[in-house]
């Protein structure tokens, strides 16, 4: 749609074709681009698996409709409702009073299905003055949509997520970190519905209470809770990449809601995340990955390290994990301290983890094909070939995090292999 | 009842025209065909193009493909297309 319009603009005639399924991203595009109703060519949904015989069938089928938008400037009508996610306010006295100003939040259409702080002046003023930041400075931006965050909306969004003032930095950090990893390309937008996974580290989770323990992906811990929540808010409103509009995700994820950890450093027998970066221990660091969900990793029943690295491996190699495309895949293993110090006390060190992970993460050419996954493989490649899955050791991010209470992991697997790592500021004194 | 910050990002929605409809058929004239990057694109594309060919007697087709099917196209791949084209025909966006 943005390239029609774009073409347009330069004075050419343009008909975009697209499948059925994306007329909802295409309405709110056109109207956010400024041509609301720009017309567009439809036709079934999918293409992908169409043979050639069919696919000259749906040209036959779009052929009179190309050849009229390219003669006939007609807008369609713009069907889209004024607020895309607005809910109806009740006649409710009670929605009235105490509520009010929450319900007032769901009416907008601001929330992720949760009520919201509301975010007053009082409130982002009170954010504001905890960062030595320009207001209006934009530090997330999707070109393409036409969206900025500033400052100021992160700020708001960040009220809105139950965040305490001091964690402004956290969030804005995160913000950063986000834009340096997806720059301009659509990757928080599809179907895989990537979740944004928000690694803290360094002196700061103490500060601010992060939790790094037990229950480590689960609720319970606001300072978790409300940073991760920020981050998504900010993705909802200020980039304006909701469901049933520019957001794509088949079925999504509820690490969508939040999705924020800290590693357990007291725990862990290696050196943090943000070290093996290149920041000090003493700094405070965020990282930001996307990921496209959570999967458990049993194994309690052996001590042997192989048995514990083949497992988490196996786990991250899953048929559901595999999409033949040309970057490779990666993953992020949140170690539990238990296979974690196991690990290390047999002499492994974290790279050697790393680099055993990297080997065994793939499945063999024969298994892709009995799944029918074998279409971008070379013909040629023989059954008992193993196919990895990731370009390098350095897709794997390793991070340990939970309690010492059992032999469980868990792998988090993601199409964008890259990670993000920012140093987080300290926030400024209460005035 | 306190006034609320609004923390959307609200597009610039800048209105924009479309382009005028000058010519009633792409008889005769050079047509750009845009092939978005993704899977069967291009195989669509071509099989509309030697339809345009085939039954509206287009002059020529001129073929591009998008560089990343998830960005938009680069400004010299559009300048190039508006230089040479009456028309554009882009596809699929799957």
């Amino acid at each position: 749609m943005a390239d029609g319009i774009a073409l347009e603009e330069r004075g050419v005639p343009t008909a975009v074709v697209i499948t059925e399924a994306f007329c909802g991203i295409a309405d709110t595009m056109a109207r956010d681009l400024g041509v609301p109703g720009y017309p567009y060519v439809v036709i079934p949904h999918p293409i992908s698996s169409l043979t050639p015989e069919e696919l000259r069938a749906r040209a036959e089928q779009a052929l009179p409709e190309v050849v009229r938008l390219l003669s006939v400037a007609e807008r369609r009508v713009d069907r889209l409702p004024a607020e895309v996610w607005g809910n109806p306010v009740e006649e409710d006295p009670l929605l009235k009073g105490e509520l009010s100003l929450v319900e007032s939040c769901y009416a907008r259409g601001w929330t992720d299905g949760f009520p919201v702080v509301p975010p007053t002046e009082n409130l982002v003023r009170a954010f504001l003055a905890r960062v030595d930041r320009d207001p209006e400075e934009v530090i997330l931006a999707q070109e393409h949509l036409g969206r900025r965050c500033t400052v100021r909306l992160a700020a708001a969004n960040a009220v809105m997520a139950g965040c305490r003032p001091e964690s402004f930095p956290v969030v804005l950090a995160a913000l950063e970190a986000l834009q340096l990893l997806v720059g301009d390309r659509a990757v928080l937008m599809p179907q895989h519905g990537q979740a944004v996974l928000v690694i803290v580290n360094g002196p700061i989770r103490d500060q601010l209470a992060f939790n790094c323990r037990d229950n480590v992906l689960g609720p319970g811990d606001r300072t978790n809770a409300t940073v991760g929540r920020a981050v998504r808010l900010v993705i909802l409103n200020a980039l304006g990449i909701r469901p049933h509009g520019y957001d794509q995700s088949t079925q999504g994820t509820p690490a969508k809601f939040s999705f924020c950890i800290a590693e357990n450093e007291e725990e862990s027998p290696w050196e943090p995340l943000h070290v093996e970066r290149g920041f000090g221990r003493e700094e405070s660091a965020v990282t930001v990955a996307l990921a496209q969900s959570t999967l458990h990793v049993e194994q309690r029943d052996s001590k042997q390290p192989e048995h514990i690295l083949l497992s988490i491996a196996d786990s991250m190699s899953y048929a559901g994990a595999y999409f033949p495309w040309r970057f490779g895949h990666g993953s992020i293993v949140v170690m539990g301290p238990e296979h974690a110090q196991l690990l290390a006390q047999a002499g492994w060190s974290k790279r050697q983890v790393r680099e055993f992970l990297w080997e065994h993460f793939g499945r063999r050419a024969g298994e892709l094909r009995r799944l029918g996954k074998g279409g971008g493989l070379d013909p040629q490649l023989p059954e008992e070939a193993f196919v990895r899955f990731a370009p390098a050791p350095e897709a794997i991010t390793l991070v340990v995090a939970g309690a010492r209470n059992a032999g469980v992991s868990t792998v988090c697997p993601t199409f964008a292999w890259q990670t993000i790592t920012r140093r987080i500021p300290q926030a400024r004194a209460h005035e | 009842m306190p006034q609320l910050v609004d923390p959307t990002g609200k597009a610039a929605r800048t209105q924009r025209s479309m382009a005028p409809r000058r010519l009633r058929s792409p008889g005769g004239v050079r047509v750009g065909l845009v092939d978005s990057g993704k899977r069967n694109a291009d195989r669509f594309t071509q099989a509309l193009g030697d339809l345009l060919r085939e039954r509206c007697h287009v002059a020529e087709i001129l073929v591009r493909r998008k560089p990343n099917p998830t960005l938009p196209a680069p400004p010299q791949l559009l300048e190039e297309l508006a230089g040479a084209c009456a028309f554009v025909v882009h596809g699929v966006g799957d």
